[in-house]
Order: structure tokens, then sequence, then C-alpha cells
């Protein structure tokens, strides 16, 4: 009884099924009658969208190979951070001291004099008077880095580098007691700022982000040399840094 | 497959109308292809598909006029459809693509029967899940919709279908068995009885 009663389950609803077709609209009949005219325009799209992405991304990578040629062809221009703002005193002095500093047009030759090159945010600039030997003493300006990346040379987490001279218009009052406390004027002389003698210079900003480029004694490692006044710093987005990152790499 | 263009269809049953011979010559032309793949995927004997299409555009002659039908397409296919069909019956055909595809489709019916109590309730609504089948299809999407009368009206074996979508098999079988569990649930919703419990 059971399985008669499955029979005529089975029976019905396959009858059903054959009218559930029969019922099907002549509109629907003909929409599939040509299934390719609306599957292979999908395909289609797929494909030119796929040949676009290709087409984008080679263009992408052709840019960035001649983006780098560009970038390791050219030579340095005379651009420099000057991102930190002076305010000069009016009963201040200013003494230029006197160096040989070398310039390097080409990115490969800075790459080469440098030891260290480095990404970095510059977290402090202060001044010290260091012992150079032979009972001479300078006033220094020690910029305070801490390394975000390493281009060239071994990764320190903070670097201090320093340059001889202090800044005109920068935290003169502190480069005055610093020379008065080493002895290295009379408290009543007046301010005396010194400074390298080398114009222009990079005169960047605590709180931003440069590209170092410096060289590290072995003897002292305490503190990295400017490669010169100013080509030791550059904005990370010029032109500058990045044919030095190419020509690191 | 060509597409035929509504003008087209419309020339030749203005020539049935005027009773020309050549309307059965440009039928034939236009959709013998089609109403040939039709009557092949129900029927195993080249033989009786031939005869099923030649007996489809004297039906077609025989019914135009009076008849004017919107789609000269989808009637002309219908009537190879139902020929086949009942011709597959009469000749005892082994399992062609035809069987496979409404088997495949009634796969979802219940496997119990049901009690007298769904049955009077069956009854009383007048039911049938024929009547609900434009509205399930006309909630899907075309591409699913036209996968869907691939498979079960026109009797596509799979193989074909991909060909003719560039679909995968196995991508292709996931999407109707898909579409079997929406028609099921679907059908439940609607309360037919004998779909609306596992």
């Amino acid at each position: 009884m059971e399985q008669g009663m499955k029979q005529d389950t089975e029976h019905l609803t396959k009858k059903e099924m054959e009218q559930f077709l029969d019922e099907i609209d002549d509109r629907y009949i003909e929409e599939a009658g040509n299934p390719e005219k609306i599957f292979l325009r999908r395909t289609q799209i797929i494909r030119i969208a796929a040949a676009a992405a290709a087409v984008l991304i080679v263009a992408v990578l052709a840019t960035g190979v001649i983006r780098k040629q560009i970038l390791r062809n050219r030579k340095l221009d005379s651009t420099y951070p000057n991102d930190l703002p002076l305010s000069y005193s009016e009963n201040a002095r200013y003494m230029p001291m006197n160096g040989d500093w070398q310039g390097y047009p080409e990115p490969e030759d800075l790459v080469n004099a440098c030891s260290d090159i480095y990404l970095g945010k510059l977290t402090d600039i202060s001044y010290e008077v260091l012992d150079e030997g032979n009972d001479k003493r300078i006033l220094y300006t020690i910029y305070t880095v801490s390394v975000e990346k390493q281009y060239k040379g071994e990764k320190q987490d903070i670097c201090r580098i320093r340059l001889y001279g202090g800044i005109p218009g920068y935290k003169e009052d502190e480069q005055y007691e610093k020379m008065v406390e080493a002895g290295l004027i009379e408290r009543d002389s007046g301010m005396m700022i010194y400074y390298p003698c080398s114009n222009p210079r990079c005169n960047i900003a605590v709180g931003n982000t440069y590209l170092f480029c410096v060289k590290r004694h072995s003897g002292n490692p305490t503190f990295d040399g400017v490669i010169n006044p100013y080509q030791f710093a550059h904005d990370p987005d010029s032109a500058n840094a990045g044919s030095i990152i190419e020509w690191c790499k | 497959m060509r597409q035929i263009s509504e003008t087209d269809d419309k020339a030749i049953i203005e020539l049935l109308f005027a009773r020309s011979g050549k309307a059965l010559d440009v039928l034939g032309a236009k959709y013998g292809k089609l109403a040939r793949h039709i009557a092949a995927n129900h029927l195993s004997d080249a033989r009786d598909e031939e005869e099923c299409v030649n007996d489809a555009m004297m039906a077609v002659w025989n019914s135009i006029p009076p008849n004017r039908p919107d789609s000269l397409m989808a009637y002309f296919c219908g009537i190879v459809r139902n020929l086949s069909i009942k011709k597959y019956h009469r000749a005892e055909n082994g399992k062609t693509e035809y069987i496979a595809s409404f088997e495949e489709l009634c796969s979802l019916e219940r496997e119990t029967a049901p009690t007298a109590e769904e049955t009077a309730l069956k009854n009383a609504d007048n039911k049938v899940i024929s009547s609900y089948a434009n509205e399930f299809l006309s909630k899907l999407s075309k591409e699913n919709r036209v996968l869907f009368i691939r498979r079960f009206w026109y009797c596509d074996s799979y193989a074909d279908i991909a060909k003719m979508t560039g679909l995968s098999e196995g991508t292709l079988r996931t999407r109707i068995n898909r579409l079997k569990a929406q028609m099921k649930a679907f059908l439940a919703e609607k309360g037919v009885t004998g779909w609306n419990r596992e």
C-alpha cells in the first residue's frame, strides 16, 4: 500500500513538472534561444577587462622602469630642504667657520662618498661643544634622527649627526650659553654665532622626515658626519632623494 | 545558432497567412537547425528527429492561420518539443538527454507520500506548480533563467550548455543545482503541497 502511494505521488509530481515546463512563457523560450548572445557578451566584457588590466599593469611596470632609468641618469639639482623657521637676535654677531666641502653633482658619486644613507625623522636639534683633540674644542649642531629605513650602511635606531658650527637664527641663546660654558668666548663679549661657511645649507626642522647622507667613522661611531652642509638631507619625495635611493640599490 | 529578428518572424507569419509555400522554406532555413537540435535532445534516432521536425513544420502550416504567435521561434520550438516528447514515449527510446534532464528536475520531489490531509489541502487550494512557472522564472537573473530553460526545456546536455555559454561544466552543474534548490524553496514558499516539507 505504502509503495502504491509512492508510485501515485511520483506520477503526479512528474505530470506537474511537465505542466510546469509547458507553461513557460514564449518570451523566456525565445530569450534562451540564443545563449551565446547573453553569455559571450559577459565573456567578452571579462576578456576586455582582463586585457585592459594587463595593459595597465604593463604600463605601470614600464612607467616604473622608465622612472628608474630617469632617476639613475639625472644629475642632482641644487634643491635642499628649507623647513626651519629662523629668528635672528639684534645683538648677535655671525662668524663664518671655514670648511672645505666637496659637492656631488652625480648621485652615484654622492652615494659612493657616503658610508650611510637612511630615511629618518628628525627628533631634536641641539648644540654641543666637542673636543677635537689638541685642546681644540668646537661648537657643533647635533641632529638626532630616529631611523626608519636604511638604504646604505648598517642600521642604528637612533643616529646623531654633527655639523660644526651653530645655526644662525635658531636657539641662538642656547648656542651662546654653550660657548660661554666651554670658555670659548667671554660672557660679556656679546653674542657670537659661529656657522659653517657654506651657503646654502639644509635647514631641516624637528618632526620632519628626511633622507640623510652621512659618513660614519669607525673611530667615532657616536656621531655621523654630514657629507656636506647642503647635500646631507633631502626631502624624501624629491627627485634628488629618488636618484640617491636608486643608486643605493 | 543565429539570432532571428522580430521582423523576419513577422515576414514568415505573413507568408503563412498568404499560404505561400515559401514560408516553410524560410522557416526551415531559419529555425531548422534549432528544431533538429531540440529533437535530437529528446530522441535517439536521427530518422525520428527528422520526422519530428517535418511534422512540426506541417503543424505550423496548419495552425497559422488562424494563430498569430508573438514569438514564432518559441511557437515552432514548442511544437517540436511536444512532438518529440510524444514520439519518445511512443517509440520507447533509450535514455536521451530529455529523460536525463527531466529526471534531474524530478529528483526534487518528496520522498514520502503526502498525507491525506495534505492531499485534501492541495485539492481545495488547487495549487499546482505549473501556475508558478513564469513567476519563478521572472525572479531569476537573465543568465540563470537561460541556464534553467536550456537544461530543462531545451533538454541540452551540460556539455552543450558549457559550449554555448563558455562556462565550465563544473560551474554549470553548481549553478543549476542552486537553481533547483531555489525552485524548491520558491514552491515551498508558495505552499505547493508536497514541496513544503523535506
